[in-house]
């Protein structure tokens, strides 16, 4: 469990100044938002925090996707392996790592959205609850794009992610019953719902931790039989 | 007793169906490494060293055969908490040289006290102290070295793995590697170097592998390799010098390098010009003779049949 905090932690720290620069997009957007407006109503701060959200995902996907390559590009990876740490537990490491850097960009998007929900246009419990469905899809895109990283190069990797994240939204529009499969977009639907009060689908959360879980554990055992030493060009 | 490291007929291909050409880095290479042994692994570039190094520690499979590390099979992770590695061109998370070695002992599960005093030690070893809280990104390589030694060492392990360890160390600080590797194999710990620096391997080293397009071509004693098999220095006094021009003359003494089959010649020719024979060795090579006489066979060998 150490070792993963460890090498979440520097992941966190190599992305800090990404991480940063979000961070502080996110609140100046807010905070000028809230001070711009005279009012703002549940769509407005939906929009707000759907694009935000989009962009937390994206960022997601980027840093999940490039993350061994970028390890093993720097030979980091080498010294750190050679260690007493199992492979499924490095991907855990970073793993963390990303879910560490969405959870600190969307923090700035919650602090932006605190700022409109003080003037008391929303309420706190609600933004707070909309922003942890938000993290919950960036955690699931993570780990597909660092599933498929396992086995393909990061771009194909991000094309792989997509395409799921992409399958969940049409099999939505369509009104299949599939759509719960791969629930990145259902869960930042909810989040926009719950704003307004609409009804959310609550299976799409457990669904997710599972999903979650199932890939890593799966990046996990594909990642043990790949050769990590070899020229990576 | 297991063997501190052993290859059971490891071949590796790179590339495959993809690519035109797979290249073959390891062909049924076997090797058993002794523990408590300081063990020299040679090579010319290509020739699999550090493929069989990175088997070795699990970061790639074998395409064929087997081995075991400190007795588990390759890549086992928890033996590798009794593992030492220092990569060819090592590189760290950018945090203070402290910082580094602490974490990378941290990573094979070490805590406080015992890892503070360690990481204190290695400084003090490595001569880091002054540097012990910059960060390693602005390092020299030499000193990004040390601290690849240091983070290497921390968990005092039963195997070290080094991939050209000293290389870019100043003269000061290989002699002191160079003691504490000694003092490590006096304490049972194996060490496995690979190394390009023949006359560092040669002065410390009790066996020697030399590799060669993936598999080992000599293997034996240091001392053993080092030895002439057809060469002779036969030391003679009391005769005069033009009774062998060839040979050099110092101190009243008369120093005779000749294949073995003339040494009885020369001794006979001695006793009848009334001289005395005072010593007969094997004529000793350097490390170096024997891996360039390798090298030299392998390419006349290429050559041949490159003309067939």
């Amino acid at each position: 469990m150490n070792s993963i905090v460890i090498i979440a932690l520097n992941f966190l720290r190599q992305m800090r100044w990404l991480v940063l620069i979000y961070l502080l997009i996110a609140i100046l957007l807010g905070a000028g938002l809230s001070l711009s407006s005279r009012h703002m109503d549940t769509e407005g701060l939906s929009i707000y925090l759907g694009q935000l959200a989009v962009y937390a995902n994206l960022m997601g996907i980027l840093l999940a996707a490039q993350a061994i390559l970028n390890e093993r590009r720097s030979r980091r990876i080498l010294g750190v392996l050679s260690k007493s740490l199992e492979r499924r537990d490095y991907l855990a490491g970073l793993l963390c790592g990303v879910f560490a850097c969405t959870a600190a960009l969307l923090t700035g998007v919650m602090l932006g959205a605190l700022c409109m929900a003080a003037r008391g246009w929303f309420s706190v419990s609600k933004v707070f609850a909309a922003i942890l469905l938000m993290w919950l899809a960036c955690c699931l895109s993570a780990a597909m794009a660092i599933f498929f990283s396992t086995f393909v190069h990061p771009r194909l990797a991000i094309l792989g992610t997509f395409i799921l994240i992409g399958s969940g939204w049409i099999a939505r529009f369509l009104q299949l019953p599939s759509s719960a499969l791969f629930p990145v977009y259902q869960l930042n639907l909810d989040a926009s719902q719950l704003l307004q009060n609409a009804r959310t689908q609550p299976l799409a959360i457990p669904v997710a931790v599972l999903e979650i879980i199932i890939f890593w554990l799966l990046a996990g055992w594909i990642f043990e039989r790949r050769d990590i030493a070899v020229a990576i060009e | 007793m297991a063997y501190a490291l052993e290859f059971d007929h490891v071949s590796k291909q790179y590339g495959g169906i993809l690519q035109s050409k797979p290249v073959q880095a390891l062909n049924d290479f076997n090797l058993q490494v002794e523990q408590g042994e300081i063990f020299g692994f040679l090579g010319p570039n290509g020739s699999g060293k550090t493929t069989a190094i990175h088997i070795a520690l699990g970061f790639m499979r074998p395409t064929s055969g087997a081995g075991r590390m400190l007795g588990q099979r390759f890549g086992h992770a928890p033996t590798r908490r009794q593992v030492g590695f220092l990569a060819e061109n090592v590189a760290f998370y950018h945090l203070s040289a402290r910082n580094v070695i602490r974490t990378y002992g941290e990573l094979n599960g070490m805590r406080d006290p015992v890892l503070r005093e360690r990481v204190r030690e290695m400084l003090e070893i490595f001569e880091l102290e002054d540097v012990a809280d910059r960060n390693v990104g602005k390092f020299s390589r030499g000193m990004l070295q040390r601290v690849g030694l240091a983070q290497a060492m921390v968990n005092d392990p039963q195997l070290l793995i080094l991939d050209e360890p000293t290389s870019a160390l100043d003269p000061v600080v290989r002699v002191a590697v160079r003691g504490l590797l000694l003092d490590a194999r006096k304490s049972g710990k194996t060490i496995f170097i690979s190394s390009h620096l023949l006359s560092e391997i040669e002065m410390i080293c009790d066996r020697v592998a030399i590799l060669d397009h993936g598999s080992v071509a000599r293997l034996g004693k240091t001392s053993e390799l080092l030895e002439s098999t057809d060469q002779c220095e036969v030391v003679v006094q009391g005769v005069k010098a033009e009774i062998f021009p060839e040979a050099a003359a110092r101190d009243g003494r008369i120093y005779l390098q000749a294949p073995i089959s003339a040494q009885r010649a020369i001794i006979e020719r001695t006793w009848a010009a009334g001289g005395e024979v005072i010593s007969v060795n094997p004529v000793k090579k350097s490390l170096e003779t024997v891996f360039l006489e390798l090298a030299g066979n392998h390419a006349s060998q290429k050559e041949r049949k490159e003309k067939i």
